[in-house]
């Protein structure tokens, strides 16, 4: 579905990512795992349009996304729950929900998509009045997958999403993740907690200094002694 | 806020630069002295006043660039200044006779004063834009208070009449000895670019790079910042006044328009912003460039203040560092 | 003193107000999509002016065509002056400051362009209204009841503008975080212009009703964009609800001001409360955050 082809990103003049190439099938859930600073959120904010490579290609299909304007990648059905939420933090959570209808086709189906995430979600229908911003960590992470599915996307990159939750909490948010999956939605997960991620996913890559260290099937990388020392702590 | 990251377009080279002939230090401070000291001996009256009204306004750009280029505050009310000084040392030597030469001082006290009293509510303040709102209200009251009070000042009819500087034995300053007044001005433009020197190189001028690079590293390195900021506004401030009391004594008429108008608050910062922010020289050749381009465009009448506009919008995208650095690169 | 005149002075003061919450909150846009200030914003006020003595005075056309029309190009002028200069400054180093620069800049050229096409003497245009209502001993003519009316109009459509319509919407999510308004199919960039653009029609508005009251010249602008800023300082750098307090309060004190002080004086007391209110309160009355 999407294919990540030699990427070079820098910040300023510094080189994140050095070329990177992944690929992620349709109807899988791939997970990309590292360490803090790897550069896991630079390829979700490549991917998303907020950078662009200075090299190499991000394709969907037979589209370069890294050519076409960035607010239109989520038409294409790409959606993006980024690291720490970044919700629009003065704004009711029904209008950050409704943010991400953003587009004209999807803006006058708003109400629909918006029971829909409700029915996701029902602690947010009791807030959705409530500042987006004195919402609990939880509540803003549910806002934030809620405003990604908004925009009926067909593959949904999540960020860091265990991020500064509570066990438990996480626990859901994967579960709910697992379910979008069985749904139909493309999964791209950066996770630093590389168990509770490998559970989850078909494919994953390991990232190290902007390069691709190690990648396989899920279930072989767990068994990796490398994987197990260096992420999983065994 | 995460900002959105730049692409890496201008990776730096690491090859020397070549030096090129006018790059050499030598060679540029003798021509300024030609320039400066040589040249005026031969040049008509009219290119005199040019030259002279070019340095008063060099040495005006300088004070600003003290504190906008050197210490990073932006006030947009610098006129004021320029204005006070003028008006305090006019008004001193047609109601009270006072020698100019005292004028000079005084003006600029007076603008120092005003200085401090502007500054307190200006060290308050971070942002450039509250700084620059509240610096254009303080000049909007000065200029309005000198135009309201037509008893004193005669308001928009201005003052008519000033003395010019009284002769030092038979060194004369009257309209008929214009050069004396050109040298007059040099020495104190070449005294300003002394002080601002000792300042900078001094440990004010350390405590004033860190307000620029940032005012959070500055607060924790222990710089105090009030003092700083007050020095520096106060310093600028009077050499503003001093620049404008010496208007008023060699152009020899004032209104609060010509004095107190925005319209040298947008001279101050085209000169300033061509010549380079933050440098020592740039201040004087933006000089050279505004007042005697806007001087020699004369002919093309209120389009020379379109054009200057349409400059002042192209620089600061295209060149935001100024001619000096951006040709002059050893000079600096 | 006769409580009908003070009465009569504080009704000028809201209408004069009205104006000033008008041209302020154009600025206080600006200031909460890409915080910074506009200085060029009495250009479009004067820009405005212009626009509606040409097709109302010179062509003839009726006020609301004329207006209609006029808004609609400063509109554009507003567009434009965006992306021509405040786009290639935005994300730059030096932002905090470059926009000032330029935006003076763009002003003096704006002043003198238009003095160039339309000259320097001052251009009236005839009251919209005739006539004048009279109540308790208090005489408005029906222009300025014309005033109140549309610029209560302009700034609760403004309002429901950004509380409710999609780009509305796009705008204040586009101030609060641009990147996750890009990942929401918001194309930030569309929405810096329209913001100038709609800060134009702001200011455009306030330059219909205003104008025939003053004179349009090339330099109308100036006087208005300082009372302006001073409002949006006041009352608190990006807060909506603080201009238009603030900018009401301002006209009411400067009203009511007369009767004690020659009119002369007007401003130097607006610029006192200024200086006093950032000294002693930088947030401003009603801003929340010190910037």
């Amino acid at each position: 579905m999407l294919s990540v082809f030699e990427i070079d990103v820098f910040y300023g003049e510094v080189q994140v990512i050095h070329g990177l190439s992944i690929e992620i099938k349709k109807g899988t859930t791939t997970a990309l795992l590292g360490s803090n600073g790897a550069g896991k959120s630079t390829v979700l904010r490549t991917l998303s349009g907020i950078l662009r490579p200075e090299k190499g290609q991000v394709l969907l299909g037979n589209n370069r996304l890294d050519k076409i304007e960035p607010s239109t990648i989520v038409t294409k059905g790409i959606a993006h729950v980024p690291e720490g939420r970044r919700l629009f933090s003065q704004m009711s959570v029904e209008e950050n929900l409704i943010m991400g209808a953003f587009e004209k086709k999807l803006w006058a189906n708003r109400k629909d998509n918006l029971q829909y995430i409700y029915d996701l979600f029902p602690r947010l229908k009791e807030r959705r009045m409530q500042e987006a911003g004195t919402l609990s960590g939880g509540e803003q992470q549910m806002v934030a997958i809620g405003r990604a599915l908004m925009s009926k996307p067909k593959m949904l990159m999540l960020d860091e999403p265990s991020l500064g939750l509570a066990p438990k909490i996480v626990e859901s948010i994967f579960e709910l993740i697992q379910d979008l999956n069985k749904e139909g939605i493309t999964i791209l997960l950066v996770e630093q907690n590389a168990q509770i991620a490998l559970e989850i996913s078909d494919y994953s890559y390991v990232l190290e200094n902007g390069r691709i260290a190690l990648e396989g099937k899920a279930e072989n990388l767990m068994d990796n002694i490398y994987v197990k020392q260096a992420y999983l702590g065994l | 806020m995460e900002t959105v990251a730049k692409t890496n377009k201008g990776k730096r080279s690491f090859v020397a630069r070549k030096e090129y002939w006018y790059q050499s230090t030598k060679v540029l401070y003798s021509a300024s002295a030609i320039i400066l000291i040589i040249l005026p001996m031969f040049v008509g009256n009219y290119t005199l006043h040019i030259l002279t009204l070019t340095l008063i306004f060099a040495v005006l750009a300088l004070s600003w660039n003290l504190v906008a280029g050197y210490s990073g505050i932006f006030s947009f009310g610098h006129h004021a200044f320029f204005g006070i000084g003028a008006y305090v040392s006019a008004l001193l030597s047609i109601k009270y006779g006072l020698s100019p030469w005292f004028g000079l001082i005084i003006g600029g006290g007076i603008a120092a004063i005003s200085g401090i009293v502007i500054s307190l509510p200006v060290l308050g303040l971070r942002a450039a834009p509250y700084i620059a709102i509240l610096t254009l209200g303080f000049a909007e009251i000065v200029k309005l208070i000198v135009s309201n009070l037509v008893g004193l000042t005669r308001g928009e009819l201005g003052l008519s009449g000033i003395e010019p500087f009284t002769s030092i034995g038979s060194i004369s300053f009257n309209l008929a000895h214009r050069l004396n007044s050109y040298y007059l001005i040099l020495a104190v433009m070449c005294l300003v670019v002394f002080v601002i020197l000792k300042v900078i190189s001094g440990p004010r001028g350390l405590a004033l790079k860190s307000i620029r690079e940032s005012q959070d590293a500055a607060e924790s390195l222990g710089v105090n910042l009030r003092k700083s900021k007050l020095y520096v506004f106060m310093l600028s401030a009077f050499i503003a006044g001093v620049a404008g009391s010496f208007y008023a004594h060699y152009v020899q008429v004032l209104t609060p328009s010509s004095v107190l108008g925005v319209d040298i608050m947008m001279q101050i910062l085209v000169i300033t912003v061509i010549g380079g922010l933050g440098t020592i020289y740039g201040p004087i050749i933006g000089s050279f460039i505004v007042v005697m381009g806007l001087e020699y465009l004369r002919f093309l009448g209120d389009d020379r203040l379109m054009i200057y506009g349409v400059v002042l919008v192209l620089v600061i995208i295209f060149m935001p560092e100024g001619i000096i650095k951006k040709v002059f690169r050893k000079a600096k | 003193m006769d409580v009908t005149i003070v009465l009569q002075q504080i009704i000028n003061g809201v209408i004069v107000g009205s104006i000033y919450a008008l041209m302020a909150s154009g600025l206080s846009l600006i200031w909460g999509t890409m915080k910074t200030l506009n200085f060029a914003h009495g250009e479009f006020y004067m820009l405005g002016g212009f626009f509606m003595f040409i097709l109302n005075v010179q062509a003839g056309l009726n006020p609301i065509l004329a207006g209609a029309i006029s808004i609609l190009f400063i509109f554009v002028v507003g567009v434009i002056m965006q992306r021509l200069v405040i786009h290639y400054l935005m994300d730059k180093p030096g932002w905090d400051v470059s926009p000032l620069i330029a935006t003076f800049g763009v002003s003096i050229f704006l002043q003198n362009l238009s003095l160039k096409l339309w000259g320097e003497r001052f251009k009236n245009i005839p009251y919209y209204l005739g006539g004048e209502a009279s109540f308790f001993g208090i005489n408005l003519s029906y222009h300025r009841i014309l005033i109140l009316i549309i610029a209560v109009v302009v700034i609760f459509t403004l309002w429901a503008f950004l509380k409710y319509s999609r780009f509305g919407m796009a705008l204040r999510a586009t101030s609060q975080d641009r990147d996750a308004a890009t990942i929401n199919g918001i194309n930030t960039k569309k929405m810096f212009m329209i913001t100038f653009g709609i800060s134009a029609i702001l200011a455009t508005a306030a330059a219909i009703m205003l104008s025939p009251i003053y004179s349009v010249n090339p330099w109308m602008g100036e006087s208005l964009l300082l009372k302006a800023l001073a409002v949006i300082v006041i009352g608190g750098l990006g807060s909506l609800v603080g201009a238009i307090i603030a900018g009401v309060g301002l006209g009411v004190l400067e009203g009511v001001g007369i009767l004690f002080f020659p009119s002369e004086w007007q401003n130097v007391i607006a610029f006192s409360i200024l200086i006093i209110v950032l000294w002693i309160r930088p947030s401003g009355l009603f801003g929340t955050k010190e910037w």
